[in-house]
């Protein structure tokens, strides 16, 4: 299957991370551990990368930076009295190519 | 008289920066070497917003998309606060902080004249207590009549004139109103949940989602009574809510996992927009449909995102690829 997605860590700073015109002209999709997907060979989503100083990974790396965040949320979750668990412990996420 | 402009058009401008353009104004920006235009989106579109003071997600939230209020909520290892913070559209600064730590209260109204009532305190109890917010301090209100956590509210409605609805535990279908001087009891959802959402306004209120178990279903209030609208096409519980009743606007939200979908409703149904871009469950929302607010979220986060409807200005990039 041909990869459609690339991979990046950046630490969302908040206002103008992601603006109107990235949001509208690429799919942008964050998850745990600072990681972000976007189209793989798209001039615009390349240029997003370069704005937010992203760290290019390969999909496989940012799996296991997630993964390992999830571990993480998951091991909090576990040392959490069960009157404060206020939500279903964290489920693994599969990147997609 | 033919003219050149008739003729041939005309020319295209080359700048070294994207203007401040009309919609359908086409220019060349000559520091990028991108031929580009000004549209208006057709779907909805996401913005980070700017991020919160403290990582946090569960708590309550009221105001718009420029000048949102958040307040009480659950940070890291599961534990409750009263941290308050305002938004004004680009970042968040604390605020006096409320009088009772909490989590999964409701809040209602706007940055400047705010309400969060019930939710869960230290110790695991449901509260009852009510906090006014009048610009600069918290001062405690009339408490409603029963404890709660996780309610809906009528988010739209004013510090004279709300009502507050459904929550838990016990899962509950009591409603009750306020206005301005008492609480009382009114007509009872017809399905009991919560973790819920709610939009509107006393006399014209939304409820929708919730859980247990995870609920698609929406509930309109009249001012008198609830009545079965059409489902959410997602069921979902703890999203984002935002709008008023013929205006709704529900943002991501859980259902083991969280969900990234995005939905908003007309006064008689729910359809689709843009998923946001990092889905949270326990996340709070301010705003309207077309300028909505997502904040925070469990696990707990400081991102919030900003919600604008289609039919925003929008710069685009010719392109043939």
């Amino acid at each position: 299957m041909a990869k459609t997605r690339q991979y990046l860590i950046s630490e969302n700073w908040g206002k103008g991370f992601i603006e109107l015109n990235e949001s509208t002209e690429f799919d942008i999709k964050g998850f745990f551990g600072n990681v972000w997907s976007v189209p793989k060979n798209n001039k615009k989503a390349n240029l997003w990368i370069g704005k937010v100083l992203g760290s290019i990974k390969t999909k496989d790396e940012a799996q296991e930076i997630v993964d390992a965040e999830i571990q993480s949320q998951k091991d909090i979750w576990d040392n959490t009295a069960t009157t404060r668990r206020h939500e279903p412990r964290p489920t693994n996420i599969i990147l997609q190519e | 008289m033919t003219t050149y402009k008739g003729i041939k058009g005309f020319t295209v401008q080359n700048v070294a920066s994207d203007p401040t353009a009309n919609t359908g104004q086409v220019w060349y920006n000559s520091t990028t070497n991108l031929l580009k235009y000004s549209g208006v989106t057709t779907s909805g579109s996401w913005t980070t917003g700017g991020n919160l003071g403290t990582s946090s997600g569960d708590g309550a939230s009221a105001g718009t998309q420029t000048a949102a209020i958040f307040m009480g909520r659950v940070t890291g290892g599961g534990n409750y606060n009263t941290t308050s913070e305002k938004y004004d559209g680009s970042s968040w600064t604390a605020t006096p902080s409320l009088g009772t730590a909490r989590r999964s209260g409701t809040g209602i109204g706007t940055s400047t004249a705010a309400v969060v009532a019930g939710g869960q305190t230290t110790g695991g109890g449901n509260i009852s207590t009510v906090e006014n917010w009048n610009g600069s301090a918290w001062t405690t209100g009339t408490a409603i009549a029963t404890a709660r956590r996780a309610m809906g509210s009528s988010s739209s409605g004013t510090q004279t004139a709300m009502i507050v609805f459904g929550g838990g535990e016990p899962i509950s279908t009591a409603t009750e109103s306020w206005n301005g001087s008492s609480w009382s009891t009114v007509g009872s959802l017809n399905a009991a949940r919560y973790v819920l959402g709610g939009a509107g306004t006393q006399p014209a209120a939304l409820a929708f989602g919730g859980t247990s178990p995870v609920s698609n279903a929406s509930e309109e209030w009249d001012g008198s009574s609830w009545t079965s609208g059409n489902t959410l096409g997602t069921a979902r519980y703890g999203g984002g809510s935002a709008g008023i009743q013929t205006a709704a606007l529900y943002m991501s939200g859980g259902n083991a996992p969280v969900v990234t979908n995005v939905e908003k409703y007309n006064g008689t149904s729910w359809s689709n927009d843009t998923v946001v871009p990092t889905g949270k469950s326990k996340t709070n929302g301010a705003g309207t449909q077309t300028a909505g607010l997502m904040i925070g979220g469990l696990s707990p986060t400081t991102a919030t995102f900003e919600f604008t409807g289609a039919g925003a200005a929008s710069t685009k990039t010719v392109s043939t690829e």
